[in-house]
């Protein structure tokens, strides 16, 4: 059994983006689109689930003519010949089986990972504009695009169980017309019986996982929190919290369960009935001679066998419309539009000295910004307003557009920049810093191939001393977001990262919040030197900073305009 | 990023794990007796259809009039009418028994895991802590109302047919124990190359996930840092790693499969051989032979689930050996301080404190001793590193001293909980880890202060500034937080944390940068409710801005474990020693704070 490799990706940061198909107008179309590019697969599947399951079917039958074989008169010999049929028709399930899952897993797989990466690459652009919270980005990267994928199983099964359900069903009309059509109603009116009490218990069953869940996250949380819990000696309040929301699941559990079982209990006794009746009037026409051995044997056994397709009929409807759903929820996202128009490429050049303007610019509270940033220079901008500063960082990432007046880099419009260019240009240092996952090594670089600009960096942020801290120098993972390292050690790497960019122009938003007072000011003081020569605008207030900046511009809560 | 950690938590042997899993059992005992009669009933049921059937061929073979038919008709009805409620009333009562255990298991894990001592579980084991309490206790739960049923009532047929096989002729079943070691032999290839598969498996679903979230969390960093084309391949690359997984397990599985078809095969054959030859030799007639054949049939289905399942049956048993084995040892006592006589009035005394994390690891404090006295507020300055966080944490009694003690009153602060046994806590320490449990903000308020009323929470809320953003939630304060409720900042979560001590009225806090992760902009409303919070008792404040140590009785500064200096705010500033450095450089910024342009 050879497991295979998984294929390894190019490195990271120089592969581009998977080219965009244009989104699909509609979630339909979106469902249909993804199966259809992987249509031969699912067309391998459905027929080699057909033949698995036709052969499934002939068992009983086979079983039934080897029976009537040793019993005919006259028969000496071991029945070699039906037993021989046997070994055919079970090589013959289990190849279909094998080559039909396999081809169904790859469809299903397959049609999986597009919508994710389609999904990916639309929340990623570089216009912005998808909302949702990253939880549900990430159930509708994983969960959604899952049950798109599924459908393409459920569809190779089903196209399965209707060819084998019409296999079977001749069959059994040419074995006894009445029998054959006792079969197939009864079957169907089994099943119609159950899918109306189902539809009964499964909103029991949904509150239980719920509650499972609940519990779950409960006991994680509280883990997670314990040095919290500690500090204020609750260990004995939660447990018995715990123990509660516990019990309220097991409960939940055994309610769901006991449904469950009572939906089971009934199956099997209509199912039991109906194979009795199946089998009560089988035997009165084998005893009345109008059915051969063989034949009454074959007939019971594929009347167990045809509730397997007809169940899968039955619920592909659900699945069709569950798959709907998910495609809508991926659809959403791929047709949000983006947050800020992209203009077609102007021709690249040299980076111009990094002067900064805003004119008129509205922002929260009645602010009007008219300021101009020198070329060269480090200005510090103190907003009472903590929504003022967060506007700001995100006017010159172009997160959004202003609603009115005018940005100017170097005198030309922050909109008429390609936003890779102005972003290369102007490098803006969000509030909350988050790291990479990989080392520390990995974020102080990832802006940046010279060795001894991230050299000169992890000097002036203090990054140095964070490198010296963890147990294994820079060499140490941060952990999936930089969790490893505390708020104040995750804040000098983010500013190195940054800072060993050596952008024209630097935006720091608060980024020294949680380092201590004493690191701080040298922080301050390296960073002023660093960056000498160059544009860098600190939305702060903090005094280590305000004392190397050249220029400190106040935005008073209360003020209609404000200027240098 | 999983580094391996060393597992310092013990797992129960097998032994320990049944004596744990009997104590559970407490009560639930006849319910599992009962259980597994009614499965046993169910499984002898489930012979009735092939035995009936065979006695039909016979009379058919027989050309034997329609009255034949009415006996096994009637064991067909019977049969399935008894089937249903016996299958029903096993379900029933299995899910009592084994959830009813699985749930106290997992509670006491809990409770048990929230005992270990905070040295433990930060020497790496926090990630296995976690993945027992919620991974283990899931799979265990998952497979309590599923697998552990089935695998039992699967497990129960196949016994009681080959049993039905052996009443029809003995060597009717032995014919059919010729396909076991073949399952035998599948089953257990089948677990050696499907396990680290799926294990393999579930970690590139879990880096996937990862590699998912970190695509999707902090857009506007990952754009304006132009880092999303790294991400997209990343994602890329996983979620190709996770689909190979996923058709390796395929591979496996159709393998199995197909392997389990073939003993299949060998069982119906030699069972029909062997109805020729006894048919043939006069020992067995048809409708046994029909019979038995029908049987070998039906052991298909079960035959499938056994062997399904026993993978997540054995996966459930490794997991309740996890669970059982945080209750194997009580909290790590032999380092706790001796106690001594209680001395009322006398405040906190550390006394040469030294600690070290690990045995081996270096002295993070190197003897400090202090005296606080009651209503006293001291302030600890210095650079990360210097030590702050072991002394708060070790005034708090969260910790236990390596060396030396600290006491409350004369009473060592790491044995005041066990002391009182009051549910609350006379010290109180607040650290600069923000943590939302799930439920309600009041919820997360009444952590330990259980009596609060809801007066008492809106009056907390508004004296840590929080009355406003809470008043503007969806419900207030009963709005659902955290992990799938509402989304708080990280000043908010502090606030709140703030807000919960005010509720439990401690005599003495502790503060250990409480207030550090919060933007400038928010740290003054922070820094207030810090001060509101150590108004009238004592309290020890790690401070994280100069302004929280200005305003303190007594200041003392730290360096590499030892105190530096130590005194009045105003006597420091004039001594001209490092706080005086550290105050001059922050008030050369902070005079330009008040222009205003």
């Amino acid at each position: 059994m050879g497991v295979t490799a998984p294929p390894l990706a190019p490195p990271a940061r120089s592969t581009p983006p998977a080219p965009e198909p244009a989104p699909a107008a509609t979630p339909r179309a979106l469902l249909w689109r993804s199966l259809g590019d992987r249509r031969r697969d699912l067309a391998l599947a459905s027929a080699l689930f057909s033949t698995h399951q036709l052969g499934e079917a002939l068992v009983p039958v086979i079983v039934g003519a080897t029976v009537g074989a040793v019993v005919r008169p006259g028969a000496s010999g071991p029945p070699l010949g039906p037993l021989a049929l046997l070994a055919a028709d079970f090589l013959l399930l289990s190849l279909s089986y094998r080559f039909g899952a396999r081809a169904a897993v790859r469809a299903r797989q397959h049609t999986e990972h597009r919508i994710r990466m389609a999904l990916t690459a639309r929340v990623l652009r570089p216009a912005g504009g998808v909302r949702p919270a990253p939880g549900d980005l990430l159930s509708r990267a994983s969960g959604d695009a899952e049950r798109v994928g599924a459908f393409a199983g459920t569809l190779a099964t089903t196209v399965a169980a209707v060819v084998v359900l019409l296999g079977s069903t001749a069959l059994l009309l040419r074995t006894s017309l009445e029998l054959g059509a006792l079969v197939v109603l009864g079957t169907a009116g089994v099943l119609l019986a159950q899918n109306r009490l189902s539809h009964v218990l499964r909103r029991t069953s949904g509150a239980e996982q719920a509650q499972q869940a609940r519990a779950t996250a409960l006991a994680e949380e509280l883990v997670r929190g314990l040095r919290v819990v500690k500090g204020v000696g609750a260990e004995r309040a939660v447990a018995a919290d715990y123990a509660r929301v516990s019990r309220d699941a097991v409960r939940a559990a055994r309610r769901a369960v006991s449904a469950e079982g009572a939906l089971v209990s009934v199956g099997v006794l209509l199912t039991g009935l109906y194979l009795t009746a199946v089998a009560a009037i089988g035997g009165t026409l084998a005893l009345d001679g109008r059915l051969g051995l063989g034949r009454l044997i074959a007939v019971l056994g594929l009347a167990q066998f045809v509730i397997g397709p007809m169940r899968v009929l039955s619920a592909a409807h659900a699945r069709y419309v569950r798959a709907l759903a998910s495609a809508a929820r991926v659809h959403d996202v791929l047709s949000t539009p983006p947050a800020v128009p992209e203009r077609s490429h102007t021709p690249a050049g040299e980076h111009g000295p990094g002067a900064l303007e805003f004119r008129a610019v509205p922002l929260p509270g009645g602010v009007r910004a008219d300021w101009s940033l020198p070329a060269g220079r480090m200005t510090a901008l103190v907003c009472a307003d903590p929504a003022v500063a967060d506007a700001v960082a995100l006017l010159l990432a172009r997160e959004e557009d202003p609603e009115g007046g005018r940005i100017l880099l170097d005198g030309t419009d922050l909109r008429d920049l390609p936003l890779d260019r102005l972003r290369s240009a102007v490098l803006v240092g969000h509030h909350e810093p988050v790291l990479l996952p990989g080392t520390v090594a990995d974020n102080l670089g990832a802006l940046t191939d010279d060795p001894a600009a991230v050299a000169e960096a992890t000097r002036a942020s203090f990054a140095d001393e964070v490198v010296r801290a963890v147990p294994h120098g820079a060499d140490t993972p941060v952990g999936d977001r930089g969790e490893i390292l505390s708020g104040g050690q995750r804040q000098r790497v983010a500013l190195g990262r940054a800072l060993a960019a050596r952008p024209p122009v630097l935006v720091l938003h608060d980024p020294t919040t949680a380092v201590d007072a004493v690191t701080e000011d040298a922080i301050a003081e390296r960073v002023r030197q660093l960056r000498s020569h160059r544009t860098t605008l600190v939305l702060t207030d903090s005094p280590a900073w305000l004392a190397r900046c050249d220029h400190v511009v106040h935005v008073p809560a209360t003020a209609r305009t404000a200027t240098r | 990023m999983t580094a391996p950690t060393a597992t310092l938590l013990p797992v129960a042997t097998a032994r320990q794990t049944r004596a744990r899993l009997r104590a559970a059992l407490r009560g639930e005992r006849p319910a599992l007796w009962a259980a597994l009669a009614m499965l046993v009933l169910d499984s002898a049921l489930t012979l009735a259809g092939p035995l009936a059937i065979g006695r039909i061929t016979q009379a058919v073979a027989d050309h034997r009039g329609a009255g034949a038919l009415t006996g096994p008709v009637l064991l067909l009805t019977v049969a399935a009418v008894a089937g249903a409620l016996t299958g029903w009333a096993a379900t029933v009562l299995l899910a009592r028994a084994v959830l009813t255990v699985t749930g106290r298991l997992r509670e006491d894990a809990l409770a048990a895991a929230l005992a270990l001592p905070v040295d433990t579980v930060e020497a790496g084991g926090t990630g296995d802590l976690v993945s027992r309490v919620s991974g283990d206790a899931e799979r265990v739960s998952e497979a309590a109302s599923g697998a552990v049923g089935d695998f039992a009532a699967a497990a129960l047929t196949i016994l009681v047919t080959l049993a039905g096989l052996a009443a029809l002729d003995w060597r009717f079943a032995l014919a059919g124990l010729i396909a076991v070691p073949l399952q035998a032999h599948t089953l257990r290839w089948y677990l050696r190359t499907s396990r680290p598969l799926y294990a393999a498996g579930r970690s590139a679903d879990g880096r996937r996930a990862s590699a998912l979230l970190g695509a999707f969390t902090a857009l506007p960093t990952l754009r304006a840092l132009r880092l999303a084309p790294g991400r997209q391949a990343e994602v890329a690359q996983t979620s190709a790693e996770a689909m190979a997984y996923e058709f390796g397990a395929t591979r496996a599985a159709t393998r199995f499969y197909g392997r389990l078809n073939i003993a299949e095969f060998t069982g119906l054959s030699a069972i029909l051989l062997v109805a020729w030859a006894l048919v043939r030799s006069g020992h067995a007639d048809i409708g046994a032979a029909t019979t038995a054949a029908l049987f070998f049939v039906g052991l298909f289905d079960p035959v499938n689930t056994l062997l399904g399942t026993f993978d997540s049956v054995q996966q459930a048993t490794a997991a309740l050996a996890r669970i059982a084995g945080l209750t194997l040892n009580g909290p790590d006592k032999e380092r706790s301080s001796a106690p001594g006589a209680v001395r009322p009035g006398e405040g906190i005394v550390v006394r040469d404190l030294r600690h070290r994390y690990g045995d081996h690891g270096p002295d993070v404090l190197r003897g400090i001793g202090l005296d606080i006295a009651p209503g006293q507020r001291l302030a600890v300055v210095g650079t990360t590193g210097s030590g702050k966080s072991t002394l708060a944490s070790l005034i708090a009694g969260t910790r236990t001293p390596y060396a030396g003690g600290v006491t409350l009153d004369g009473v060592p602060t790491d044995q005041l909980a066990q002391r009182s046994g009051e549910s609350a806590r006379r010290i109180v320490l607040v650290t600069q880890e923000h943590h939302l449990f799930p439920g309600t903000v009041a919820d997360n308020l009444r952590l330990a202060g259980r009596a609060a009323s809801a007066p008492d929470v809106e009056a907390a809320l508004a004296a840590v500034g929080a009355a406003d953003w809470v008043a503007a939630l969806p419900e207030g304060a009963d709005t659902v937080v955290g992990r799938g409720g509402t989304r708080l900042t990280a000043r908010q979560v502090q606030q709140l944390a703030l807000a919960r001590v005010l509720l439990l009225d401690p005599e003495v806090v502790v503060l250990d940068e409480a207030t550090a992760e919060a933007g400038s902009d928010t740290a003054r409303t922070l820094d207030r409710a810090a001060l509101a919070l150590t108004e009238g008792r004592t309290a020890v404040v790690v401070a994280h801005r100069l302004s929280q140590a200005a305003t303190a009785d007594v200041v003392v500064v730290m360096a590499d474990g030892r105190v530096v200096e130590r005194g009045h705010p105003d006597e420091l500033r004039a001594a001209g020693g490092v706080y005086a450095r550290l105050w001059e450089s922050w008030t050369r910024g902070g005079d330009r704070t008040h222009h205003r342009g």
